[in-house]
């Protein structure tokens, strides 16, 4: 067999295995290998060497631009705390009432509560840019696939694979079709559904699965429903910018800006459930 | 400086990989290309197959498992790639204005190949136009620009190691 030959033979082969892998790896699997684990924290601590000083020094420099823009901000600031303090008398009130009828019916479910974690972005890649983030938190902090992944916005992602000091984030674009994301509008007549698709060219999320006659109005705002499981509800999502029937004509879609479509993210949020629940027994 | 052209050459690609790892130079939205892959495809002209290769696997392999979103699809392209670069560089005379079309011409080649597999899988459904327009001939560009940047760091280098590889051969 020639030189030509036996590099063609590899080259197929090398085709047949790539395919293999695309085709039998699950995505999104959560787990890691050791191997993988080990190259995963290395590169970890390589991209914090770079990214610590370098945000450092972005921080310092954006607070000095900032600085000119100070008294035109004080002002505005100042005419909206006089709205918030209202709007937090108005939130206390209704969180104690919200105490005092869940007491009266014994209701246990705290699936609303959830904890924040603040994690810090120190790898991102150019070719997977959309798709993956990877924090400088991992399974000793106690997170673990299929966590919830957002800003002070909004929801960007979920927790996809952890090693022990670095974890990956899929993006909301680039979901596998069991993270899917449980939503749903805010307005008075609540419309469920779930994201399971994403529109890369207008930067749009799509939320399926909707019975035809949803009643679904634009600017609703997005939140999620809980229904999956392991999402705490209420973490915002986006806004409704186009509604248009399914292909199957049985459903109708909705196309959601979202609140932080994470194209410049330094530091994100880990949400945890307070009560307990894990997902224990989920795939993500 | 060093004068030495390998611990240069070193240096420089842990650094490259290092800024692509973390997304710094891209997080601007207006420069958007991966130095590292550049840095493989000059090397792997001047390099012979076998280091080629190695260098093509280790850095398509870093990329797959740090970011990707299965083994392989990286780690087989480069691998593949470079050590056909290096097979075919000796064909060609490696002036500027091969090296640097050739290295814009290659990310582009990758972001093809990339997509023919997730429309293949049906992982995206991106209009052809928008792809073109924005992966394929961004990354040529793009991938131009820095490869003329890349140039006139690397190429030195590496001419001086080729010339040291040719002594020492003559020398046995």
């Amino acid at each position: 067999m020639n030189w030509f030959s036996r590099r063609m033979l590899a080259l197929l082969a090398g085709l047949v295995l790539i395919t293999a892998s695309a085709a039998l790896v699950p995505y999104g699997r959560g787990f890691l290998t050791l191997p993988e684990r080990v190259v995963k924290d290395t590169a970890g601590f390589a991209e914090q060497l770079v990214s610590k000083p370098f945000y450092i020094v972005r921080n310092w420099w954006q607070g000095l631009v900032d600085l000119r823009n100070t008294y035109e901000e004080n002002q505005k600031l100042k005419m909206a705390l006089d709205t918030l303090i209202r709007i937090k008398a108005e939130y206390d009130l209704l969180q104690q009432e919200n105490e005092t009828l869940r007491g009266l019916l014994n209701f246990q479910s705290r699936a609303h509560d959830y904890t924040l974690y603040p994690a810090e972005v120190i790898g991102r890649d150019v070719s997977t840019w959309d798709e993956v983030l990877v924090l400088n938190r991992g399974a000793k902090d106690g997170l673990a696939p299929g966590l919830a992944v957002m800003t002070d916005k909004g929801l960007i992602g979920i927790i996809d694979a952890v090693s022990t000091f670095t974890s990956n984030v899929r993006l909301l674009g680039n979901l596998s079709t069991r993270q899917h994301i449980a939503v749903m509008t805010t307005a008075q007549k609540k419309a469920y559904g779930v994201i399971e698709g994403y529109d890369s060219e207008n930067g749009l999320l799509v939320m399926g699965k909707m019975p035809l006659d949803t009643d679904v109005h634009l600017g609703e705002t997005v939140v999620t429903s809980g229904l999956g499981g392991l999402l705490p509800p209420g973490l915002p999502v986006g806004s409704i910018e186009k509604v248009r029937p399914g292909r199957d004509m049985l459903t109708r879609n909705a196309w959601i800006r979202p609140f932080d479509s994470a194209q410049d993210v330094s530091a994100v949020f880990v949400v945890k459930r307070s009560d307990g629940y894990t997902g224990e027994g989920l795939q993500p | 400086m060093s004068h030495n052209p390998r611990l240069k050459l070193t240096v420089l690609f842990i650094v490259l990989l290092m800024v692509d790892g973390t997304g710094l130079v891209n997080s601007s939205e207006l420069f958007h290309v991966r130095l590292s892959t550049l840095f493989v495809v000059i090397a792997a002209l001047f390099l012979r197959p076998f280091p080629a290769l190695l260098l093509g696997f280790g850095t398509g392999l870093f990329f797959d498992i740090v970011f990707g979103r299965f083994i392989g699809l990286e780690t087989f392209f480069w691998t593949f790639y470079v050590s056909f670069l290096s097979e075919a560089a000796r064909f060609f005379y490696r002036s500027v204005f091969f090296i640097v079309p050739l290295a814009g011409l290659s990310l582009a080649l990758f972001d093809l190949y990339a997509d023919g597999l997730y429309r293949l899988f049906r992982w995206t459904d991106t209009s052809y136009v928008f792809f073109l327009r924005h992966a394929v001939l961004m990354d040529a560009v793009f991938g131009m620009i820095a490869a003329l940047i890349l140039y006139a760091v690397m190429v030195p280098a590496l001419r001086a190691l080729m010339q040291e590889r040719d002594i020492t051969h003559e020398e046995a």
